[in-house]
């Protein structure tokens, strides 16, 4: 099938979308990690053709493969409004540079986006609901209570990395996901420093130059993170793991770049962040403890230590210098955003540990599989990670093939007749080897 | 210190005690609203109250003078809430040294 002969099945973005989706930076990738380029980021063309667009995701179906196709497709939107080089110059990808912000692309993106965020987050409206008359003194008794439970909350994929039989292979697969906001960290928040706003103007800017290291690069947050994936063997460029996002870790990403993009989502940004900066402290001090299990000595815990040390001043400033005087200056309205923020943000949360501790507790097995006669075939030469929306069967029919289901600790090769059984809600890709077929469906129920 | 407390409803609890004030949990389009149970006129019990509707609109009255109040509008008065799933916390005011108390009670402000 053809992307121009793939059934309309959604609303008025289909065609905005299929637009964007065909840009050259979008198009197919043969390997598992994308390198030396931010730009290049496949969209699996068809399934996003395949989104339902008018009928927003649900909680229930929220981590699911359509779920990760907006999210992919809505993280290209957003980061095509931020200014990404690559790290070996310009000279290669000039191509891919001009791409990636022709006015085209940004004309789409922009068209598309609502319809888009709505998709992936319009659950949130009615997952989180605020009534009565909202004061400053609730706000205050809501982030001090959200800020205690969640600081003393159990940390189960702390607990899971170090339990389990591969752990190395669990932390990478989490520094993946954490690589989404760490390599470009403080991005979002940059989108609120401009136009004139008072004194709490001046409170963020405070915070946002320590994340910039106050102008030195390698104080830089992302400058440590970059340096902590360096220490554990990982590749530190923007997007080399593109294919291993969780749904849920990217809209964890997104959803700072909606409500900062949104001027009117102001309120609503200054709780979310604001909770997370007070959470973040003692949340990093345990990954020091959990990273330090797990490589000894060999990793570079600096991006975690500063965290937990300056982290203790931001969540003071953005709760005590940010939150409290925007709710007294602006009132009842503001105060209700700041609440949806805070909870919006621990309901993201929640879903996005569940999704990641779900990822890490999976260990594929192979076993005998007979190919799925009416499964979808494969196509070779390209690779693309999806989430199994249903409990499937991947097949090899032929050849060999590799399952990816994390970032680093290689595949798991399957040979001719053999196949791996995926749970429903887990990201999968498969390498096809040379002359290799596969196919996937629906697991039998006895395999279940 | 902060003039509110932080209450948890409960799967089951329909009302809160603190202190000396009782407040009531209604909903309307799965939007739950914490009602602080004392009418503004002489003090009665808002939760034994009915609930009709008149000219499109739901009116809460007092079960002591007949009193009539539209719901909506004490729902936005109310005490402010967030739910979460089925997780409803709220915050009514407090005194220094209150504590609260799901209650269960007899509700006719349905």
């Amino acid at each position: 099938m053809t992307i121009s002969d793939a059934p309309a099945t959604a609303g008025p973005i289909t065609d905005t979308v299929r637009a964007f989706a065909q840009g050259a930076n979008y198009l197919p990738s043969p390997d598992p990690f994308i390198a030396k380029t931010p730009y290049h980021r496949p969209l699996d063309a068809r399934r996003l053709d395949a989104v339902p667009w008018p009928a927003p995701l649900e909680e229930q179906n929220w981590i699911s493969d359509p779920g990760l196709m907006a999210n992919r497709l809505l993280m290209n939107f957003y980061e095509s409004g931020a200014l990404f080089l690559p790290a070996d110059g310009l000279a290669r990808r000039q191509a891919e540079f001009e791409d990636f912000y022709s006015a085209e692309a940004l004309r789409n993106a922009e068209l598309a986006r609502p319809e888009a965020e709505r998709f992936v987050f319009g659950f949130l409206d009615s997952a989180v609901r605020l009534t009565g008359r909202w004061d400053t003194d609730a706000l205050e008794a809501h982030v001090t209570a959200a800020i205690s439970e969640t600081t003393s909350a159990d940390r189960p994929v702390l607990r899971a990395i170090e339990e389990s039989a591969e752990p190395k292979r669990a932390a990478e697969l989490m520094i993946a996901q954490m690589a989404l906001d760490g390599l470009t960290e403080a991005t979002a928040m940059s989108q609120n420093l401009g136009g004139a706003f008072g004194a709490e103007q001046s409170e963020l800017f405070k915070i946002f130059i320590d994340e910039f290291g106050y102008g030195v690069f390698d104080a830089k947050h992302s400058t440590l993170f970059a340096e902590l994936c360096r220490s554990v063997g990982m590749n530190d460029e923007p997007h080399h793991y593109w294919f291993f996002y969780l749904p849920s870790w990217i809209a964890g990403n997104n959803y700072f770049y909606k409500v900062t993009r949104s001027r009117t989502d102001f309120f609503r940004y200054i709780g979310g962040m604001a909770f997370l900066e007070a959470t973040f402290a003692p949340s990093f001090a345990a990954m020091t403890k959990t990273f330090r299990a797990v490589y000894g000595d060999a990793v570079d815990t600096r991006y975690f230590d500063e965290h937990a040390h300056i982290d203790e001043h931001h969540g003071r400033m953005a709760v005590y210098d940010l939150l409290l005087p925007l709710g007294r200056k602006h009132g009842a309205h503001a105060i209700k955003e700041m609440v949806r923020g805070i909870e919006e943000v621990r309901l993201l949360g929640r879903l996005g540990d569940e999704d990641l501790l779900a990822q890490i507790t999976w260990r594929p097995e192979a076993v005998q599989a007979a190919p799925g006669g009416e499964g979808e075939r494969l196509e070779p030469g390209r690779f693309e990670t999806r989430v199994a929306d249903r409990d499937t069967l991947v097949a090899v029919e032929s050849g060999t093939a590799g399952l990816h289901w994390t970032p680093t600790g290689g595949p798991l090769e399957l040979a001719a007749g053999q196949g791996v059984r995926v749970p429903r809600g887990r990201l999968y890709g498969v390498a096809l080897g040379e002359g290799a077929s596969a196919t996937l469906s629906a697991a039998p129920p006895a395999a279940r | 210190m902060s003039g509110r407390l932080r209450v948890r409803f409960g799967p089951g609890d329909n009302t809160v005690r603190v202190g000396d004030e009782l407040y009531f949990r209604i909903e309307r389009d799965a939007e739950v609203s914490v009602i602080h149970s004392r009418c503004p006129h002489r003090g009665g019990p808002l939760h034994l109250g009915t609930v009709s509707a008149r000219g499109g609109a739901e009116l809460l009255r007092c079960p002591w003078h007949g009193t009539e109040f539209p719901l909506a509008r004490l729902c936005a008065k109310g005490v402010p809430a967030v739910q979460v799933g089925g997780e409803v916390h709220a915050y009514p005011p407090a005194a220094p040294g209150d504590s609260a108390h799901s209650a269960h009670q007899i509700v006719f402000a349905k």
